[in-house]
C-alpha cells in the first residue's frame, strides 16, 4: 500500500466518521470548539498509525480521542479556572432543560469519570473495551463507572441506568 | 423516563453539521510522526547517555584500589615520569618500593587541591597518592626525603601550616613494604623548623631546628632514626653539619661545614672528623659523591656544562664536563664511577639522562614532567632496567561527572515526562 493510498483511505475514513466522532467528542469536552479541536488532535496523531490500522480504525481513533481528552484536560486545569456559567449551546428544543442538566452533571464529573461514561453508555464498549481505551484496569473502570453514576444521580435524580453491554460491542451498528 | 443512554444520544445530537474536515489533517500528521520520531530519538539518546554518562561517573566515583606491589618483581626504571593527575588514588596500604616521589596537587571531591606526594611504584610503575597522615606540605621545601632504595619516605608533620613557615610536631617514616607510618615526636616549644634528610641506609639522619619566633629558628640537637624500628637516637653535631645536607653519597650523604668544607656522612663519627675536600659553591644545589669516593659532582645553575671535582688529584681539581651535557644540567646521582644521573634540558625537553664523565657519552634514561616539580628519585635504583613507561590514569573530575550525571538525569526525566504525556494523549 503506498502513501498516495494510505491518505486517500485516511480521507475518506474522516468524511465518513467525523461527524460521529464530534458528537462523541462533544460529550467528551461539553463545547463544540473543544470537540472540534479534540477530533482534529486526534486526527493527527492517527495518522502515523495509519497503515497499522487501516482496516480498523475506529477503535484506535476512539483511544486517541479518549486519552487525549483526559490528558488535556489536565493540561488545561492548571491554566483555566472553571466557571459557572452555563455551558454554550441554546438549542430551541423541547427537552432543552433535561438535556442541559446532564451536561451540566458531565462537565462536573472528572475527565476520566466523564470518559468512562461516554464510553461505555453512549460508545456501548465493554469495560475490557473502555479499559483498553482509555489505558487503565477494569477495575478501575468499574469504580470509576460506579462513582460518576453515583454522582450523576446526585444532579438527575430520574436518571434511569441500564445496564450497559458485557459482550463486545462490535455487533452494535457505529453511532 | 428515558435512559442514560438515550440521554446522552439526544445530547449528542446537538452537534451542528460538521463543516468541511480541514484540507491538511494529513500532511499534520506527518509533521506530527516527523516530531514523534525526532522526540523518540532524542529520548534514546538521552537514556544512552545517562547510562553512559552515569557508568563512567560511577566508576569515577568509585574509590579506586591500588594493586598491591609485586613484591618479587624487579626494579624498573620507567622510560618516561608523568606530570600526575591531582585525582588520582591514594595508597592504601604496601607500595612497594617507588623509583620517584612527585609532588603534585591532591584534588579531594570538595575545596581546592592540597599539597600532595605521588608515589611512582619500582616494581608496576602505579602512580598513587601516598598517605602521609600530618604531613606539613610544601612540596617544595625539605620537607620530605625518598631514601635512596625507594622504601621509605621520610617526612616531618605536625599541625596544618597558617603561614609561610611550617611548624612542625615530629618526624614521620612511610614504610613503602608495609605501608605502615611511624611517628616520632620532637619535644619543642615553639614547634619545630623542617629541616633536611641524609639517608645512611635504613637510618634518616637530621638536624633539629627549634622555632624561636615568626621567622627564626636555632639548632635543638641532631638525630638519627631508624627506619625499621622505633629507635630515635641523639647524635652528636658539633659543627652543625647536618644543617647543610647536600647530595648524595654512597651509603650515606653529603654535607656542607665551615671553611667551604665537604663532609660525607656515614657514621656519627663523621660528624667530628675532617672533610673529604675543600670546595667553594655559591649556591646550595644537589651534588652527588661517586661510589668510590673519588669524584664530586656539583650544580651550578649554569648553561655550561656540569662541574666535577676529582678529589684524588693532589688538592681538589676541577674540571667541567660540557660535552653531551645538556642545559641547566642539574646532579642526581652516581650510576657507577663514571657515569653521572643528570637532569638537564634537550631539545625542549626535561630528561634524566646518564653521563659519562670521562667521554662526555650521554645516554637519555627518561623524560621528565616539562616543569620541575621537586621530583625526588630513588638513587640507587637508577640503574635498574629501563623499560618502556606507562601513563598513570587521568580521572575525571567527579564533580563534571556527577554534574553531567544530573543533567542527563533531567534530561531523561523530561524525556519520560514527555513520553508519558504522549501515551495519555494517544
Amino acid at each position: 500500500m503506498g502513501r498516495a493510498e494510505d491518505q486517500r483511505g485516511f480521507e475518506e475514513f474522516v468524511l465518513a466518521r467525523r461527524p460521529a466522532l464530534l458528537r462523541t467528542a462533544y460529550l467528551l469536552t461539553s463545547s463544540h470548539a473543544d470537540a472540534e479541536d479534540l477530533v482534529q488532535a486526534a486526527l493527527v496523531k492517527t495518522v502515523p498509525h495509519w497503515r497499522r490500522i487501516a482496516d480498523r480504525p475506529e477503535p484506535y481513533v476512539r483511544q486517541v480521542l479518549a486519552r487525549e481528552s483526559v490528558s488535556r484536560w489536565r493540561r488545561r486545569r492548571w491554566r483555566e479556572t472553571t466557571t459557572d456559567a452555563p455551558p454554550e449551546r441554546a438549542a430551541a428544543v423541547p427537552d432543552h432543560d433535561e438535556r442541559l442538566a446532564l451536561q451540566q452533571a458531565l462537565a462536573a464529573l472528572a475527565p476520566r469519570q466523564r470518559a468512562v461514561v461516554v464510553l461505555r453508555y453512549y460508545e456501548d464498549l465493554t469495560e475490557a473495551q473502555t479499559a483498553e481505551a482509555l489505558g487503565i484496569a477494569v477495575g478501575t473502570v468499574k469504580s470509576q463507572a460506579r462513582d460518576a453514576l453515583a454522582r450523576l444521580r446526585q444532579v438527575l435524580p430520574d436518571l434511569d441506568v441500564e445496564e450497559p453491554v458485557t459482550a463486545s460491542a462490535a455487533a452494535r451498528p457505529p453511532r | 423516563m428515558s435512559t442514560l443512554r438515550d440521554r446522552l444520544a439526544h445530547l449528542a445530537e446537538d452537534t451542528p453539521p460538521p463543516a468541511a474536515p480541514p484540507a491538511d489533517l494529513w500532511s499534520r500528521g506527518r509533521s506530527y510522526a516527523r516530531r514523534r520520531t525526532a522526540a523518540t530519538v532524542g529520548a534514546v539518546v538521552a537514556a544512552v547517555l545517562v547510562a553512559t554518562v552515569g557508568t563512567a561517573g560511577l566508576l569515577a566515583l568509585r574509590p579506586a584500589t591500588v594493586e598491591p606491589a609485586r613484591t618479587e618483581g624487579q626494579a624498573v626504571l620507567p622510560d618516561r615520569f608523568f606530570e600526575p593527575s591531582g585525582r588520582l588514588p591514594t595508597a592504601s596500604g604496601a607500595t612497594g618500593p617507588l623509583v620517584a616521589v612527585v609532588p603534585a596537587q591532591h584534588w579531594a571531591w570538595r575545596g581546592s587541591g592540597e599539597p600532595g606526594l605521588v608515589g611512582v611504584s619500582a616494581t608496576d610503575q602505579t602512580y598513587a597518592f601516598l598517605d602521609l597522615p600530618g604531613w606539613v606540605g610544601a612540596p617544595t621545601e625539605a620537607t620530605w626525603s625518598l631514601s635512596p632504595d625507594g622504601r621509605y619516605v621520610a617526612y616531618w608533620y605536625g599541625e596544618e601550616a597558617t603561614d609561610e613557615s611550617p611548624v612542625a610536631d615530629g618526624v614521620a617514616v612511610l614504610d613503602t613494604s608495609s605501608g605502615q607510618v611511624r611517628r616520632h615526636a620532637l619535644e619543642s616549644r615553639r614547634g619545630l623548623l623542617p629541616t633536611t634528610f641524609g639517608w645512611v641506609g635504613d637510618t634518616v639522619w637530621f638536624q633539629q631546628m627549634d622555632h624561636t619566633g615568626a621567622n627564626s629558628a636555632t639548632s635543638a640537637g641532631a638525630w638519627a632514626l631508624d627506619a625499621t624500628g622505633e629507635a630515635l637516637r641523639p647524635v652528636s653535631d658539633p659543627r652543625l653539619l647536618l644543617g647543610d645536607i647536600r647530595g648524595t653519597a654512597s651509603g650515606g650523604f653529603l654535607t656542607g661545614g665551615p671553611r667551604n668544607g665537604w663532609f660525607v656522612i656515614r657514621s656519627e663519627a663523621d660528624l667530628a672528623g675532617p672533610p673529604v675536600t675543600r670546595f667553594r659553591t655559591n649556591t646550595i644545589a644537589p651534588s652527588a659523591l661517586s661510589p668510590d669516593d673519588r669524584t664530586l659532582a656539583v650544580t651550578r645553575y649554569r648553561t655550561d656544562g656540569l662541574p666535577v671535582v676529582r678529589l684524588a688529584a693532589a688538592g681538589s681539581e676541577e674540571s667541567r664536563v660540557v660535552e653531551g651535557v645538556g642545559r641547566f644540567p642539574s646532579v642526581v646521582g652516581w650510576l657507577d664511577e663514571q657515569t653521572l644521573a643528570v637532569v638537564g634540558a634537550r631539545e625542549g625537553q626535561r630528561r634524566l639522562e646518564a653521563v659519562d664523565v670521562a667521554s662526555g657519552e650521554v645516554r637519555t634514561l627518561a623524560r621528565l614532567p616539562g616543569t620541575d616539580n621537586g621530583m625526588q628519585l630513588a638513587t640507587d635504583l637508577l640503574g635498574s632496567p629501563v623499560v618502556r613507561a606507562e601513563a598513570p590514569p587521568e580521572p575525571t573530575d567527579p564533580r563534571l561527572v556527577a554534574g553531567a550525571v544530573g543533567l542527563a538525569v533531567l534530561l531523561l526525566a523530561a524525556a519520560g515526562l514527555w513520553w508519558r504525556r504522549r501515551r495519555g494523549a494517544r
